[in-house]
């Protein structure tokens, strides 16, 4: 190896850093792939399992590259995300709920996941240094993954998701704010 | 070292000052060779580097930094060795060669002339017995009479060379 500068050095590893930063932020494209391997099995529409995967997938990997607050919120997200993605789709295909109240069941199955993610996402926010924009990357995560799913019930579905979401984050919020005051 | 393994970039200038030295010192006294310690701390920073996402927080940055120079000492060391690169001066010195090094033709040189003032102060039979029996042509004829004469010249030669150097050899 030919004698370098110091600075050299220091460029060089930085270059090698970012492509280990970049190894380890692929991980989440596989965890990323494989949610949209389930959503495609259990027959969500291709357009959308592959607008929605692109979206979640880049964004998972520029989170986890910038720092790892962010790959656990984008984590945390799709766990939370997971029953709004399953839940619907369950009560759907068993046929769980009864039908002729004139509300798809799939909208307030939506609605009650939206809220367990929710309550799951506030209080794990609280337990980071960067509380809003944890929760903000967190419940956008979380959106994306409930979409998948959510639209079997349509916009309905999404608009549930995201109420709940909403409500569940609240009292998790206000408690928090209450403690500090 | 934590904080650059959780993604903050602003840590990385303070990891390089501080593990860099550190490296090539510890490469120095393994391998006690400047150019050769420099690849090592070279190689191991970079590798250091490139795994820095892997490092658990609760670990010992400077034991795991010294871990990853260590294999890279004894990686560039092996192959060194598979490449026959690690023979020192002292090693090549003990490697036989065909024609005698300069020493020892100055010494055989010495020797000769010693040997040849030594042959003048002998008898004359003796001196022509001692031509005869190292002239390569014609063959001597060997019988019992020269070998007589030949080993009574050696006798004296020998005589003569303890007189003058103490010594048979």
């Amino acid at each position: 190896m030919a004698p370098i500068t110091e600075q050299l050095l220091a460029r060089r590893g930085r270059w090698l850093y970012e492509l280990g930063r970049a190894r380890w932020a692929s991980r989440t494209v596989v965890l990323v792939l494989a949610l949209l391997v389930v959503a495609h099995l259990i027959g969500r529409p291709a357009g959308l399992v592959l607008g929605l995967g692109v979206v979640l997938a880049i964004a998972g990997f520029a989170l986890s590259m910038l720092h790892d607050r962010w790959a656990r919120a984008f984590r945390v997200g799709v766990l939370a995300g997971l029953p709004a993605f399953l839940l619907p789709l369950l009560i759907r295909s068993l046929d769980l709920l009864p039908r002729g109240t004139g509300i798809d069941p799939c909208v307030p199955a939506s609605f009650l996941s939206g809220v367990a993610a929710g309550w799951f996402v506030s209080r794990r926010a609280l337990e980071e240094e960067h509380r809003l924009p944890f929760w903000v990357v967190a419940v956008a995560t979380t959106a994306l993954v409930g979409t998948l799913g959510c639209t079997v019930a349509g916009g309905g579905g999404v608009m549930g998701m995201v109420i709940g979401v909403l409500a569940g984050s609240a009292p998790v919020a206000l408690r928090a704010g209450m403690q500090r005051s | 070292m934590a904080a650059l393994a959780r993604g903050d970039r602003s840590a990385f200038r303070r990891v390089f000052a501080g593990l860099w030295p550190l490296l090539r010192t510890f490469c120095g006294r393994v391998l006690r060779d400047e150019a050769l310690a420099d690849d090592a701390a070279q190689g191991a920073l970079m590798k250091l580097f490139l795994h820095a996402t892997d490092f658990q927080s609760e670990g010992d940055a400077v034991g795991w930094a010294l871990g990853i120079a260590a294999f890279e000492c004894r990686s560039l060391i092996n192959r060194r060795a598979r490449r026959g690169e690690d023979l020192d001066l002292g090693a090549l010195a003990t490697v036989p060669t065909a024609d005698p090094s300069p020493e020892e033709t100055a010494i055989r040189s010495d020797l000769g002339a010693e040997l040849r003032a030594l042959v003048h102060t002998l008898r004359p039979i003796d001196r022509e017995t001692l031509e005869r029996a190292l002239a390569s042509t014609p063959p001597v004829r060997r019988d019992s009479a020269f070998r007589k004469r030949l080993q009574r010249a050696l006798e004296r030669v020998r005589a003569a060379w303890r007189q003058t150097h103490g010594s048979d050899h």
